[in-house]
């Protein structure tokens, strides 16, 4: 840990002070001292650090569970605020952090160009561990997570994906907006997101310090997304699903297996996703597994990468 | 005309300077000089949930979705214990023995296992590992030889074996790698749409390497142990069993967690009545429809977390405390 | 310790003085009398500073005869004259003219040590007509010879002439004067030290200092406990408003509430052992300023008297009422922000024919005030009683003090919601919890001490004292960041920080000193061995409560009982060799036991099964310290000394992070001092000394629990220069500047909550300014000796204290304060009327700063956790006007 030597002769403003600071000047007793007093150790020193953000390019479809391919075309995360403590464990560990940045953006995780969103602001020393929510923070003064400005430009939700996929020739649009936040059973006013402990996260922050950039790539978390439950084919089956989807056709079937009406979703340009019939796209909402998938991969998947621009 | 009566004092202080010498050797003969030491045993000490169990109930220490589970072997590989003073931990004095413990037979709760002898007297910080299992380690009596060789054979640093019990129990393991073979569902079906088993009782058994730094510990607010000289004290290193069960990863405070059972049946995959290694291993979280949103795993200590095999062995990171309760911060991976 | 009565050494020999020309010059020549030798210290004998001569009595210039008038005089411990008796009679005009012109006379006072005394003198007049006036005398100023509080017999030293201060041309008066008569048919003089006074400790340190009332007097003071910033290197701030102790700070000490200074009021020890708002909580505001007589700062531990929380040194206030000043009196006072004050005191000269002890007093006032700002109004009480009673070898002292006050807090503010207009200067959040901040205290105290004198100079002190205290605060400095750690998910209440102390305190003192033993002419030595102990009861508790629904209690943090024991011994050896050196070898021991019944230790209700153990840890430890204390001083010239002193103190712990069975649990205090005292009499004297501090182990302010928590080891290099001067019979001024290099020699210890704290061994300790300065001005002057038949005079004060900028923790600085007050009164008679004017320039300035991590808007979504500057505002400009009556 560096330490910090500033040596500032003020007195204060007043008029008083001025008129001191010319006795002083005839005092050299008083001039020492003022002098020797004016240099002042604190051991750290106040920095702000840019912060940027970028995304990666994917290269062709992100391959998902059982092979399915997607086509991402839109991949946006609410990222922020972000917090640098101390310790090599954050979250109730970090009552006091070095250096935080307390808004949150909107990440084009499929834009690499860095993009600088703000500064974090704090003091130099070393920083262990990191923690950050993804638009919605919980506060200890508010039962439930509020959503910071740029998550509600993603409709309250932390992550929407919209990409494509192909089923039996046929495109499906496959859209997801997944909200990560502390719920009623977890805990209060913590970010969400924390370093591991057996991640390597160190620096020694200094004055000049050039930036800390965050770096995302989402194809890891979408390729934990399993798609094949709502969208591979079914048939009616006795004692099955009331309705089942065998490619574009939504079928109504009967207890005992038997199909009682086919409707093809593809005249209306709709798709047939299993458990919801025709519908224009397939949407990963809450009651799907694939938007526990999106949320615990965003929760304890693939991390960013947390990079130092060297110092200039 | 010297003034003689202005050189006196100068006089006197020459034929002083034995009594200058004298206040010198006085002020330094207080008892500020004393190196008083004193000796510390470490105790290893086992929740009691360990020993006694996890009951079911909706109290904040029971598991709240209906299960009891008990251990019949919690073993698990503690030490070295290091020692450090100052604040620069410029000093560090280390036990560094391995003990293999099953800290399931710790009926008496704990057992001496490491000794610090002419400490300086004053308050030590307190730092311990659990590090993975190599042969250089001391097998207790309480351990069996074949389970010692096999956490050294794999480099596990807990081997649990348990078993998880409730009167109306089910296993609904996921669908798409459920293997039930003749098992016949219970005609439910979970929130993920997976058939349920009937399964009043479920056994686990896992090993699994979790090596892991704890320390600085303190409780109450208060770091370390004190050493008094010409005593020995103890201090415990403690190791939890009931994270197994955690929603989540709690810093500091355990206040804001729930546990929870259910996930843990849903694993056995072969409905054998027992959950392996293997069948964890094979489980994506995002595949237990349990691990919704009462979970929070933003703080796993291991990330990514692909497989509920890394999740147990993620809490197991956690599960070193202090003194009972106290509190002890994760450093990286033990060697 | 005290001495019987008023007890008197004579046969004198010497001449009293040489007032008159043709005295005869002192053998040597030298300017000033060596200092009496005796037990207890030098003590050097009155000076005169300035003298009136008598006039001859109209009247009596017909018959035109000499007459001589002896009269016997008290020289007060500040240099004025107190109550004058005839003891020989020229006849009523003759005495009265004597009288008159004797009260105008000034002296630089008998000290012991550098500790003023009373002392009576016996001064004759020698009444000429005209045609027989003396010359004038050349040199006033004499050095009377004094004795000393063991009642030896004392050589006197040759009379000396001193320094030459207002020489008064007696040739020149008109109508004819007469000088007070000396030479050698002047009758013998009898210098007696009044004995009332309990005995002193040396001041031994090169920075040891007692300020006199003159100086005390001199600055305008809101309240009693501001006579502490006239000492070299203190300062004092209120940052918590009038229920709470102040913020002390002493060369290189930020002793918060006075966990780094041992205080003592009138022989009470003031600091509280392990206290929840802090280690050595003093709390000073039952001070009154009227009846603080001097002030004993000893600076460093070198005394083996100094015992717990002796670590930047030790404050001794002693209380009384000069002979001058003593009567009846009724003091309203009204100001600034609805403040009134009104007090009272009566200090009778004689009780059924028998003369007072200045030391004899009774004082009571009450305070109400709006506060300089939003949530600062409060009230206080506070009563004082002390009388010195019995006759003989042995009398006794009883003092009590009752005090008690309860006043809103506005806490701190953001620095940041300052600037940008959230809130503003001197204002409070507008949260209930920020609103409910309050302190209340209770105080009582009582004492009973006898001191002895022996016929050999052995002396001796007993003493025993009680006292009853009672502290409660609401206060919230870090907003809403706090969870509770005992109900589920309830956080966000606010941290409005209860916290409770109650102790009840039993506590002795003893010592004796032996009579010299005197081997050799120029050796003399005496033994002192002393005790002092006490035993507190201690009561504590800390909880987060919610203000908004009733102070709802929503955490419990500390619940615990302690009893804690501390016996100190000490050994003292004093040895005198010539005159010129004086050599102190002591050693002190301190045997601390602590009790603690901590009802929440293991308490971990959101985890553990509540049928698994019950909460609870109690325990007991026991710890010994010891360390030498040592000071040498030479008296290398007539006016000037050096000094050297080397000592090892003690803190007591906060006893509830005690361990049971824990043996070390003192902050330990290395302190060396070296310097030099220049005197010259009343134009300046000046000490020079530097010094250095090492701590084992400090404390620092954690705002997160409104409490101290422990640091790492500190060491402090600083010197100090401290002078007085009173240039002219009607100005006083003292002038004190601090210099500290307080470094940080190693960080905190790593916790899990702080794994990497927030400081670098090497970095300036925060909260310690660097610098220190105080300067006080007075200035008394009678303007009309018969004005309707009362005399007239008037008076100006000035005090400025300077505090330069000072380091926070993570990078940041609190600016300087700098700070006027002044004032202004007049006397007629018996009515005083007084108008003071404090913070003049109306600096806006931070009582204390700090730097924390806080969350003062709650309806902001996001919660900052980096640290932040909050301040406690000073109080603005402010005045207050004081009616005074003596009946």
């Amino acid at each position: 840990m560096s330490s910090r030597r500033r040596c500032v002769y003020t007195l204060g403003t007043t008029r008083l002070a001025r008129d001191l600071r010319r006795v002083a000047k005839g005092s050299s007793l008083v001039w020492f001292g003022l002098m020797l007093a004016g240099c002042l150790d604190t051991g750290q020193a106040r920095v702000q650090v840019p912060l940027s953000v970028a995304g990666t390019e994917l290269v062709g479809d992100v391959v998902t569970k059982g092979d399915v391919p997607l086509t991402v075309e839109r991949a946006d995360l609410a990222f922020g605020p972000l917090v640098l403590c101390p310790g090599n464990t954050a979250g109730e560990l970090c009552e006091t952090a070095r250096l935080e940045w307390l808004d949150a953006v909107v990440v084009d995780t499929l834009d690499v160009t860095p993009r600088q969103v703000g500064l974090l602001e704090g003091v130099t020393g070393q920083v262990r561990s990191w923690m950050y929510d993804l638009g919605i923070t919980s506060q200890l003064t508010e039962e439930s997570p509020v959503p910071l400005p740029a998550a509600e430009d993603l409709g309250d939700a932390s992550f929407v994906l919209e990409a494509r996929t192909s089923v039996a020739g046929q495109e499906v649009p496959v859209r997801a907006f997944v909200a990560v936040q502390q719920t009623e059973d977890t805990e209060l006013g913590v970010p969400v997101i924390r370093k591991s402990a057996s991640e390597l996260f160190d620096r020694d922050v200094q004055e000049g310090e050039a930036g800390l950039r965050v770096t995302f790539d989402p194809s890891p978390w979408i390729a934990r997304l399993d798609l094949r439950p709502l969208l591979d084919p079914g048939s009616c089956a006795p004692g099955g699903p009331p309705t089942v989807c065998d490619g574009p056709l939504n079928q109504e079937c009967a207890e005992d297996g038997t199909v009682v009406v086919a409707v093809d979703c593809s005249v209306e340009g709709q798709v047939c996703v299993q458990g919801r019939g025709c519908v224009d796209a397939l949407i990963l909402d809450s009651s799907t597994s694939g938007y526990d998938a999106l949320r615990l991969a965003l929760l304890a998947g693939e991390r960013p990468v947390f990079s130092w621009s060297p110092a200039p | 005309m010297i003034n003689q009566q202005k050189l006196l004092p100068l006089a006197l202080f020459h034929r002083n300077r034995s009594l200058a010498v004298a206040l010198v050797v006085a002020s330094g003969t207080g008892c500020s000089g004393s190196t008083a030491t004193g000796d510390l045993d470490v105790l290893l000490e086992s929740e009691d949930v360990i020993v006694e169990g996890l009951v079911a109930g909706s109290e904040g220490e029971n598991i709240q979705d209906g299960w009891d589970v008990s251990f019949s072997r919690y073993i698990a590989a503690v030490g070295p214990v290091h020692l450090t003073q100052g604040g620069d931990a410029s000093t560090e004095v280390e036990a560094e023995e391995t003990h293999v413990v099953d800290l399931s037979k710790l009926t008496a709760g704990t057992l001496s296992l490491w000794s610090f002898a002419d400490l300086e007297e004053g308050r030590w910080d307190f730092n311990y590992e659990t590090p993975v299992t190599t042969s250089s380690a001391n097998r207790d009596a309480s351990v069996s030889e074949e389970d010692f060789d096999a956490m050294v054979a794999a480099g596990w640093t807990y081997l649990i074996d348990g078993t998880m019990t409730r009167a109306d129990g089910v296993s609904c393991p996921p669908a798409a790698l459920a293997t039930p073979g003749d098992a016949t569902p219970t005609g439910e079906t979970n929130a993920g749409g997976d058939d349920c088993y009937t399964a009043p009782s479920i056994n686990f058994v896992f090993g699994a390497a979790a090596g892991t730094e704890f320390g600085p510990c303190e409780i109450d607010e208060v770091p370390g142990i004190v050493v008094v000289s010409g005593d020995t004290k103890t201090a415990a290193a403690t190791i939890h069993g009931d994270h197994l069960f955690f929603n989540g990863f709690p810093e500091g405070n355990e206040g804001g967690i729930s546990r929870l059972a259910q996930w843990l049946a849903d694993c056995d995959l072969n409905l054998d009545g027992t959950v392996t290694a293997d069948e964890l291993t094979a489980i994506a979280p995002e595949q237990l429809s349990e691990i919704d949103e009462r979970f929070q795993l933003g703080g796993s200590p291991i990330s990514p977390l692909t497989n509920m095999y890394e999740y147990l062995r993620a809490q197991m990171k956690t599960q070193g405390h202090f003194q009972g309760e106290g509190e002890c911060a994760l450093d990286v991976e033990a060697h | 310790m005290v001495i019987g009565g008023v007890w008197s050494v004579v046969g004198f020999t010497a001449a009293v003085a040489p007032l008159t020309a043709d005295a005869a010059p002192p053998e040597g020549g030298e300017a000033s009398a060596p200092p009496l030798e005796t037990s207890e210290g030098a003590v050097r004998p009155p000076m005169v500073r300035s003298q009136v001569p008598a006039v001859y009595p109209p009247r009596a210039l017909s018959t035109g005869r000499s007459v001589t008038v002896e009269l016997v005089v008290t020289v007060l411990a500040d240099g004025r004259v107190g109550p004058v008796e005839v003891a020989r009679s020229g006849g009523e005009d003759f005495d009265e003219a004597a009288m008159e012109a004797m009260r105008q006379w000034t002296f630089v006072p008998a000290r012991r040590g550098e500790q003023p005394i009373a002392s009576k003198i016996r001064v004759p007049f020698v009444f000429a007509p005209p045609a027989e006036s003396v010359p004038a005398p050349t040199d006033t100023a004499a050095r009377f010879p004094a004795g000393s509080e063991e009642g030896e017999r004392i050589t006197p030293p040759p009379t000396t002439p001193g320094q030459t201060p207002d020489a008064v041309d007696s040739t020149e008066a008109s109508p004819p004067v007469a000088s007070a008569a000396t030479g050698d048919e002047a009758a013998p003089l009898e210098v007696v030290v009044q004995g009332e006074r309990a005995l002193r400790d040396d001041l031994r340190g090169a920075g040891d200092v007692a300020v006199t009332r003159d100086i005390l007097a001199a600055a305008p003071r809101q309240e009693g406990a501001e006579v502490l910033r006239t000492a070299p290197g203190v300062y004092i701030g209120r940052a918590e408003g009038p229920a709470v102790a102040h913020n002390y700070n002493l060369r290189g000490f930020d002793a918060e509430h006075g966990q780094d200074i041992e205080f003592r009021v009138a022989g009470l020890p003031i600091n509280l052992p392990s206290h929840i708002h802090g280690q050595g909580y003093a709390d000073l505001s039952f001070l009154l300023a009227d009846v603080v007589q001097t002030l004993r700062v000893r600076e460093g531990v070198y005394d083996p008297r100094q015992g717990d929380f002796a670590v930047a040194g030790s404050i001794d206030v002693d209380l009384g009422v000069a002979a001058a000043d003593r009567g009846v009196a009724v003091r309203s006072s009204y100001g600034a922000f609805n403040t009134f004050r009104q007090s009272a005191r009566w200090a009778p000269r004689e009780i059924g024919g028998r003369e007072m002890s200045e030391e004899t007093f009774g004082a009571v006032q009450v305070m109400r005030t709006d506060g300089f700002g939003e949530n600062r109004s409060g009230h206080s009480a506070s009563a004082l009683l002390q009388h010195r009673f019995g006759e003989g070898r042995t009398t006794y002292r009883a003092v009590a003090l009752l005090h008690t006050a309860r006043a809103d807090l506005a806490g701190v503010v953001r620095r940041d919601d300052v600037d940008d207009g959230t809130v503003c200067f001197t204002c409070v959040y507008p949260y209930a919890t920020a609103r409910a901040q309050v302190a209340l205290s209770q105080r009582f105290m009582s004492g009973l001490f006898a001191d002895f004198k022996g016929e050999k100079g052995s002396n001796g002190q007993f003493g025993l004292w009680v006292g009853l205290d009672t502290f409660r605060i609401q206060q919230n400095f870090t907003g809403f960041i706090e969870a509770s750690r005992t109900l589920e998910r309830t956080a966000g209440r606010g941290d409005l920080i209860e916290q409770q102390n109650k102790t009840t305190s039993v506590g002795l003192t003893g010592r004796y000193r032996t009579a010299p033993f005197r081997p050799a002419p120029w050796f003399r030595s005496t033994l002192e061995l002393g005790t002092d102990g006490r035993i507190d009861l201690i009561g504590q508790r800390q909880s987060l409560l919610d203000a908004s629904v009733r102070n709802q209690t929503w955490d419990e943090r500390i619940d615990a009982d302690i009893r804690g024991v501390d016996v100190g011994m000490w050994l003292d050896v004093a040895t005198r060799m010539t005159r010129y050196v004086d050599a102190r070898v002591g050693v002190r021991a301190d045997v601390l036991s602590y009790e603690i019944d901590d009802r929440l230790g293991n308490f971990a209700p959101l985890s553990r099964p509540d049928d698994s153990f019950l909460p609870g840890f109690r325990r007991s430890a026991l710890g010994i310290v010891a360390g030498p204390r040592t000071s040498l001083e030479v008296h290398a010239l007539p006016w000037m000394s050096v000094l050297a002193a080397y000592g090892e103190g003690y803190r007591s712990p906060q006893a509830r992070v005690l361990e049971d069975g824990e043996r070390a649990p003192y902050t330990k205090v290395r302190s060396a001092d070296g310097g030099l005292k220049f005197d010259w009499g009343a134009p300046l004297s000046l000490n020079a000394s530097a010094y250095y501090t090492r701590l084992s182990d400090d404390v620092a302010f954690d705002a997160g629990e409104g409490r101290l928590e422990r640091t790492g080891a500190t060491r402090r290099l600083g010197a100090t220069v401290h002078a007085v001067s009173r240039p002219t019979k009607w100005l006083v001024a003292s002038a004190s500047m601090t210099y500290v290099k307080a470094t940080l020699l190693e960080p905190p210890p790593a916790t899990a909550d702080e794994p990497l704290p927030p400081f670098a061994a090497g970095q300036d300790l925060p909260f310690v300014p660097p610098l220190v300065v105080r300067a006080d001005l007075g200035a008394r002057h009678q303007f009309l000796r018969d004005a309707g038949g009362q005399p007239l005079s008037g008076r100006l004060g000035v005090g400025y204290s300077l505090l330069s900028k000072r380091p926070l923790p993570f990078d940041e600085r609190s600016p300087a304060v700098s700070l006027l007050d002044a004032s202004a009164g007049l006397t007629w008679g018996p009515i005083d009327l007084a108008f003071e004017v404090f913070n003049v320039l109306n600096t806006a300035y931070a009582a204390m700063e700090y730097s924390f991590a806080s969350d003062w808007d709650p309806e902001d979504a996001v919660r900052p956790r980096t640290p932040a500057r909050h301040i406690s505002a000073g109080a603005p400009f402010s005045w207050m006007l004081s009616l005074e009556v003596k009946l």
